[in-house]
């Protein structure tokens, strides 16, 4: 989209929301019941405080340079009282907004490389379906368990993963060979073309059988996994990698989401306000990340997907309820 | 900056993304506006949706018994269902991609990626239909 869209669709959603609030008649019925019967909170209040929480885990997510599909997951579910498969079924569709809208600008400019994505993509989204088979299958605490194993596992692999940017490969191997994957961009800092090619094919769409199975089973976003695969393992420049990365989302997430659609594992309810909160509050979290200081940011907002983390696991041993 | 050569194919699936992504994304709060002021009737109330959203969802389909997967498509009549079609747009979107470039690729005779896609598309098809990851 646009700048001028991109910001007519933030001040539709956000007045949308605040019309909604005051104005609809099913709004003012469910709050005089609310009043009536003495319930805690109307049903209106949690999509709007998804919003307004997915809205500011948005900025945190910019800022702090951590992807807003891991961050979503552990942490909705340690504060919301939705079951885990709709947080994860929110979570896949979070990413793949977020990737979707992304993909257009990042595939035109040549920085997320189609070639690259494809064959990456199929295996990671074939394995994707397995994942979330497996994952709404499992016993939930049994997922709670493994949710936070992996969290922790990802903040152990941001604190220590280090990146290239450009990493050197002298040959590339016969498979990105036939396939023809390489490519050029234009190196802004630069001010050169950049030419790249891969190594390591067939190991890298190994991994990403893995990284596919995880994405599914979660609903994480994957880019803490497949920027170090392509970019460290394949040896892909980092701002291919990265982009790459948030491109490849949109297919392996797309596979995933499908089954929790079929599941019935996706409520609009907790959907729509997750996705227009996370993708208001990352396009804020652009212009403030100009002058906010990341490295600070990245480590409290790395400390609380910990402790996320932390509880997810403590939660599915039932040792923190 | 630099103008760099981008495959024609690659500029195709951009432009079927935006497209359609765009489209998904504005639908999906049209929706979701729809469902959440009670302008088209709901086949279960919002407010009892609260009260299932604990269950696993397996749980939630079975004492619901709210359709699940592409049976929505028919029940677009209903705000609770209207309000999945900018999800379903969504992640429909990689799948219209990925028939509007195969014909690109096929007119390249570049085998392998019509492979890599034709398998792709197979795949998206099926978990589309439910006949893997179905109910």
């Amino acid at each position: 989209m646009s700048n001028s869209w991109q910001w007519l669709f933030i001040i539709f959603l956000v007045s949308s929301f605040a019309v909604l609030s005051i104005v609809s008649p099913a709004f003012c019925k469910e709050t005089e019941e609310v009043v009536q019967q003495g319930l805690s909170f109307a049903w209106w209040m949690w999509p709007l405080i998804l919003f307004i929480f997915t809205f500011l885990l948005g900025i945190l997510a910019v800022v702090a340079g951590v992807g807003g599909g891991v961050l979503f997951v552990p942490i909705v579910s340690s504060f919301f009282p939705f079951n885990l498969d709709f947080v994860r079924g929110a979570g896949l569709l979070v990413a793949l907004s977020g990737a979707l809208s992304a993909g257009p600008g990042l595939l035109r400019r040549g920085l997320a490389n189609l070639r690259l994505a494809l064959p990456m993509a199929l295996i990671s989204s074939t394995c994707s379906i397995l994942g979330a088979i497996v994952g709404l299958t499992l016993p939930t605490n049994v997922v709670q368990i493994a949710l936070g194993a992996t969290i922790i596992a990802i903040v152990i692999i941001m604190a220590t993963a280090k990146r290239s940017d450009f990493p050197e490969v002298k040959k590339p191997d016969k498979l990105s060979t036939i396939l023809k994957i390489s490519g050029i961009y234009f190196e802004e800092s630069q001010a050169k073309e950049i030419h790249w090619q891969i190594h390591r094919t067939p190991l890298g769409l190994g991994l990403f059988t893995l990284i596919g199975f995880m994405a599914g089973m979660f609903g994480l976003g994957a880019g803490w996994a497949n920027v170090p695969v392509l970019n460290l393992l394949l040896g892909a420049p980092l701002k291919i990698s990265v982009a790459t990365s948030v491109f490849l989302l949109s297919i392996t997430d797309t596979a995933a989401a499908w089954v929790y659609i079929n599941k019935g594992a996706v409520l609009p309810l907790v959907a729509v306000p997750s996705i227009a909160g996370m993708m208001v509050g990352t396009r804020i979290g652009v212009k403030i990340l100009a002058k906010a200081k990341p490295d600070a940011v990245k480590w409290i907002v790395v400390s609380f997907l910990f402790l996320a983390g932390l509880r997810a696991l403590l939660k599915g041993l039932e040792i923190w309820r | 900056m630099k103008k760099i050569n981008i495959a024609k194919e690659q500029l195709r699936y951009a432009s079927v993304l935006k497209i359609v992504g765009s489209s998904g994304l504005i639908i999906l709060i049209i929706g979701f506006i729809i469902y959440s002021t009670g302008i088209l009737p709901t086949i279960m109330p919002i407010s009892k949706t609260t009260l299932y959203w604990g269950l696993k969802a397996s749980e939630f389909v079975e004492n619901t018994n709210m359709p699940v997967g592409l049976k929505v498509i028919t029940l677009f009549g209903y705000g609770d269902m209207f309000g999945f079609l900018g999800i379903i747009i969504l992640a429909a979107t990689s799948l219209i991609c990925f028939i509007i470039i195969l014909p690109t690729f096929i007119h390249k005779k570049d085998i392998a990626f019509v492979i890599i896609i034709t398998i792709q598309i197979l795949v998206l098809l099926i978990v589309i239909s439910g006949i893997i990851g179905g109910e």
